[in-house]
């Protein structure tokens, strides 16, 4: 599948930055790094969970597989539903493996941080990446793949302003510094429901387009 | 088994060709009466035509009373075509001195068809096909 | 009481200001072989989506199966019903056919794993070969046994000739011309190789513009269109000739005319006529199709 070369890739650069970050002991600047690979990750992902598995993006049309998947028998809703799911569940895993490389690669982390917060921060950065990844998979459903990506990174940075401006409770990275669950010992509840609330408004819309749409 | 070979292209309609053909397997003695005429499908197969084409074919020869469609058992030809199988020798043989008497009066090929086709504008066949060069 | 598989009333669909489907009536009797013809750009593929419930219809009837065409996102367990080809014959680059072929089946519950060792063979199909790695042909015969493999009781192919060599045409041409009596099958296809249309079709639409400019059963049109060829003794004044004589052409001493209906009746006129002879010819499809582009 292509994903595989993706998540490939991106496993690759992980580790390099990892090993660079190692020589340095702050455990911070490694955790900044790799939150925003992994936020990249997840948008790149929300491409090709959708694209490589089942084409109902824009970019497709006529042109590529879409005629064929349209014509089976089952419902666009469930078409998109399946391949979003299963993209997140890559994303998760991704996510995952690179928390526990990174627990095993930086002693510092292991010195610095209960076992259980840094637990606690792999679940906040995987319900966090559901944004990112449905920005982008909303993206697909009408713009074409390189475009998409670039519009769902410029949205997801205005979004996570915006969240900023409004209310500590939206601000979504604030569950990564301030309420972090390595300082709070706690998961961020209210960032959290703000990321999972906007990624579901997200995949809401690319289903409505998508079912709607012509091919 | 008799070749028959149609000719999707020409403009006769397939069921009509196929018409023919028996019909001239029968005057040639390749199909006598009683003899079975290849299954449906298998014609449709070896033909590649559409079934229902040799259906038509099989149907309108029953029609003319020269197959018999049996229930379950096939399509045969049916034991009056003898008959006719005669009469066509004799017809031939009517034909073949009126046309080499035509030619000996210098007439050439082309106007003794077209002699043959203005005979044919009178009395009007019933078959929907009318004549065919 | 015929029931038709497909039926369009007055389907009209437009694109950015271009009528691409005008107003087209079709109807498509369970059991037959429809060849749906026409010119590139003529609308075949337009009023395949339409059907498909992959645009939505703008005004006009369309139904499937009897059922009204639900348009985007209606209609799955109808799709369940039909085997379909598209036109650019794409599928999934990076999956082997083996691996198409298993990600199909489940969606289809009477899927026939007998057709499906049958069509690979017959179809010279490499199961570990990548789509990406098939020639267009291939991929062409992919599509078909995808689509024939889970006993449809619809075809609808978009140009399923196209691209593939002899052999294989003539292997595909037996396996759809014995679907309709073996299975009661309705084939729908469209294609630009008028040889092989008149082939196996039983009936067939001409489509010009968006809108049908012939159709009916293919024998009785190769009953209803004949060639005439008169030859005049002298050059002959003009003649009004009756209705049916569509293309009349005059060089010197020798008419030929197009009857398109109205035979008998233009053979007569012609030898009423001082010093004429007839001669009759019958007519291709290739010059009915022809002769109906010019004359729209």
């Amino acid at each position: 599948m292509e994903t595989r070369w993706r998540l490939l890739g991106m496993a690759m650069y992980l580790l390099i930055a990892l090993a660079l970050s190692s020589l340095n002991p702050a455990s911070t600047n490694v955790l900044t790094t790799l939150w925003f690979m992994l936020t990249f990750l997840a948008i790149s992902l929300g491409g090709s969970g959708v694209r490589s598995q089942a084409p109902l993006g824009f970019s497709e049309g006529l042109a590529g597989s879409t005629q064929f998947t349209l014509s089976l028998p089952v419902s666009r809703l469930r078409l998109l539903l399946v391949r979003a799911v299963a993209g997140m569940v890559e994303t998760a895993a991704a996510t995952a493996a690179v928390a526990c490389l990174t627990w095993a690669l930086i002693p510092n982390l292991r010195q610095t941080a209960v076992p259980g917060d840094f637990a606690r921060l792999v679940i906040t950065t995987i319900l966090y990446l559901s944004a990112p990844y449905c920005a982008h998979v909303f993206f697909t459903t009408w713009v074409e793949e390189p475009y998409s990506m670039a519009y769902a990174t410029f949205t997801l940075i205005l979004l996570l302003l915006v969240g900023h401006r409004l209310t500590p409770a939206t601000d979504i990275v604030r569950a990564f510094s301030q309420a972090s669950p390595l300082l709070t010992h706690r998961l961020p509840w209210p960032q959290l429901t703000a990321s999972v609330i906007l990624a579901l408004i997200l995949a809401f819309a690319a289903v409505q387009i998508v079912r709607r749409r012509e091919y | 088994m008799t070749f028959f070979r149609v000719s999707p292209s020409s403009g006769v309609p397939l069921y009509l060709q196929l018409m023919e053909q028996v019909k001239h397997a029968i005057e040639t003695g390749a199909l006598r009466p009683g003899d079975q005429l290849p299954t449906i499908r298998a014609l449709a197969h070896e033909l590649v035509m559409n079934s229902n084409t040799v259906v038509r074919a099989y149907r309108e020869l029953e029609h003319e009373g020269i197959v018999e469609l049996r229930h379950g058992l096939g399509a045969f030809i049916s034991s009056s075509v003898s008959a006719k199988g005669k009469v066509m020798r004799q017809a031939q043989t009517i034909v073949a001195s009126a046309v080499e008497r035509l030619r000996s009066l210098g007439i050439t090929e082309p106007e003794i068809r077209r002699l043959f086709e203005s005979e044919f504008s009178v009395s009007q066949p019933e078959s929907p096909s009318g004549r065919k060069q | 009481m015929n029931d038709f598989v497909i039926e369009t009333v007055g389907l009209r669909r437009a694109f950015g200001g271009h009528l691409a489907v005008n107003g087209l009536d079709l109807a498509v009797p369970r059991g037959s072989i429809f060849g749906f013809l026409g010119r590139n750009g003529a609308g075949k593929t337009t009023t395949i989506r339409l059907l498909l419930g992959f645009l939505r219809s703008g005004s006009g009837e369309a139904r499937v199966f009897g059922e009204p065409v639900a348009g985007p996102d209606g209609n799955a367990a109808l799709r369940r019903r039909i085997g379909y080809v598209s036109e650019n014959k794409y599928m999934y680059p990076y999956m082997t056919v083996g691996q198409i072929i298993r990600f199909t089946r489940p969606f289809f519950p009477r899927w026939h794993d007998d057709l499906e060792r049958r069509y690979l063979e017959i179809f010279n199909l490499p199961l570990n070969r990548k789509v990406s790695a098939l020639s267009k042909g291939m991929r062409t015969c992919l599509m078909l046994l995808l689509a024939m493999s889970h006993d449809a009781e619809l075809l609808i192919l978009d140009e399923p000739i196209e691209g593939l060599d002899p052999a294989v045409i003539e292997t595909l041409l037996k396996e759809l011309a014995a679907l309709p009596a073996a299975e009661g099958t309705t084939i729908f296809f469209s294609s630009h190789q008028l040889a092989e249309v008149e082939q196996i079709a039983d009936r067939i639409a001409i489509i010009d513009r968006g809108r049908n400019v012939l159709a009916g059963a293919l024998d009785d049109l190769k009953v209803q269109y004949q060639r005439l060829c008169v030859v005049f003794e002298r050059e002959p004044a003009p003649i009004a000739w009756l209705p049916g004589a569509d293309h009349v052409r005059q060089d010197g001493r020798t008419v030929s005319i197009l009857a398109s209906r109205n035979v008998e009746a233009i053979v007569e006129q012609a030898r009423s006529l001082p010093g004429a002879s007839v001669e009759r010819y019958p007519v291709s499809l290739k010059e009915i199709f022809l002769e109906h582009l010019r004359s729209n």
